[in-house]
């Protein structure tokens, strides 16, 4: 295969590849701004870095790989900058970028898995929404089963809590608006 | 005594994601159907996970921005490095010794090419089929048997399940260069819509995927095994598939 060759069959591979990285980096950034500049600069990374691609059959895996370590680059930077900004705070913007039927419950869901941080959101995101086996994300996180296997519980006890305790609120914000109006009859 | 006491965490989110073995999942179905709170908590988990690709699932992604398909599409491959003359007359006898090579090979070996030529026809049923096993779920194990005994090599049918793929068939050929090869038909509801065919492999290694027609081909070859996979698919879902069934090979 010449050069050119291998490179369009990369090229190829990669656009394949953006739906769903545009996606995940969303998910995980909880940031549809913040996501599209990881995808960005993933993209000039990878470009840049195409021949250490050894698998191409693992491009998905690679790709995501390096945009995590994007987004952790990027909160060290903002920590270091003294710009503590919960990233939370930003998810405003992603709720966009869903039907405005689903928003409200969106943000809900969103707001909790922002809680509980970003290698548990990570995960939360390799299981439940790239489908990937124990043994695949203990290859991609170069970890070993066993850790995988904890810290996904961990963290699928911290979205539970997360979701009970905005459940929870959300209750007692409506029980005090009752309580509100029932005052001003 | 209760059963969440025996079942640890670990266990319990392994069974969510279906990461256990048949005897340990029995054992975690038994509990669940004794205990009310267990069967809540795994349900609550369960539609937890299940929240997360439906959530997320929401967000418009399509179409991608039209820079970074410019970006990719434009981006320069790397300039070769400039050689000396000297070195062009390296590079230029080395070149003649691999032709030479090369052309020698090409004549005591079979094609490349031949394996996929091979997997098309195998595919539309134009090469002759020694023996045909139709596979059901009490039967994998004999479908193993019969792919490793007629590849002589340790090698297990790939499980494709977690794509939607079921094993249907296997079949077995004998008039191909270098023994024999085994074509896997995977079905997807109703009908057959995957073939992954197998044999010694024909040249060096090699990955390409590319379009035949309708047909979307993928050519995954080691020095111990060439793999074709054929199939009406998208690039991306014959990615990942062709990546499931190239590591379920090993036995």
């Amino acid at each position: 295969m010449s050069r050119g060759d291998a490179r369009a069959q990369f090229n190829h591979a990669l656009i394949a590849q953006l739906p769903a990285l545009r996606r995940y980096a969303m998910a995980l950034s909880g940031s549809a701004v913040l996501g599209d500049d990881l995808v960005q600069d993933c993209l000039e990374r990878a470009l840049k870095q195409s021949g250490q691609l050894r698998d191409p059959m693992k491009i998905a895996s690679w790709l995501r790989s390096i945009l995590h370590n994007l987004f952790m680059d990027e909160l060290r930077r903002r920590r270091s900058r003294g710009n503590e900004e919960d990233i939370s705070t930003l998810t405003d913007d992603f709720a966009l970028s869903v039907p405005a039927v689903d928003r409200s419950e969106f943000h809900e869901f969103a707001a909790a898995m922002d809680t509980v941080g970003a290698e548990h959101r990570q995960i939360l995101l390799l299981v439940g929404l790239e489908g990937l086996s124990y043994r695949e994300i203990a290859d991609e996180l170069r970890l070993p089963i066993g850790t995988v296997m904890s810290r996904l519980a961990r963290a699928r006890t911290r979205l539970r809590e997360a979701l009970e305790n905005g459940a929870k609120q959300t209750e007692a914000e409506i029980t005090t608006l009752a309580a509100y109006r029932m005052k001003n009859l | 005594m209760s059963d969440r006491s025996t079942i640890d965490a670990l266990t319990l989110q392994a069974y969510i994601d279906g990461e256990l073995p048949e005897t340990e999942r029995a054992v975690i179905e038994d509990a669940v159907g004794r205990d009310a709170v267990l069967a809540e908590q795994i349900a609550q988990y369960g539609a937890d996970k299940s929240r997360i690709a439906e959530m997320y699932g929401r967000i418009r992604v399509e179409p991608v921005p039209a820079k970074w398909i410019e970006l990719i599409e434009t981006h320069p491959i790397k300039s070769r490095a400039r050689f000396s003359p000297q070195d062009i007359a390296a590079i230029a006898a080395a070149l003649l010794i691999t032709i030479g090579v090369v052309s020698w090979y090409q004549r005591t070996e079979p094609r490349q090419e031949s394996i996929i030529e091979e997997a098309l026809a195998a595919r539309s049923e134009a090469i002759p089929v020694r023996q045909t096993i139709a596979v059901t779920a009490s039967h994998a194990s004999a479908a193993d048997h019969a792919v490793a005994s007629a590849l002589t090599m340790r090698v297990r049918t790939p499980d494709l399940s977690r794509m939607g793929y079921t094993l249907s068939e296997v079949r077995i050929y004998d008039d191909v260069p270098g023994g024999k090869s085994v074509e896997l038909l995977y079905r997807k509801g109703n009908t057959p819509s995957f073939a992954l065919y197998l044999r010694h492999p024909s040249g060096s290694a090699r990955f390409d995927q590319f379009k035949h027609g309708r047909l979307r081909v993928c050519i995954w070859q080691d020095d111990v095994l060439g793999t074709v996979m054929t199939g009406e698919m998208s690039a991306a879902e014959m990615q990942r598939l062709a990546s499931l069934a190239y590591s379920g090979l090993e036995s």
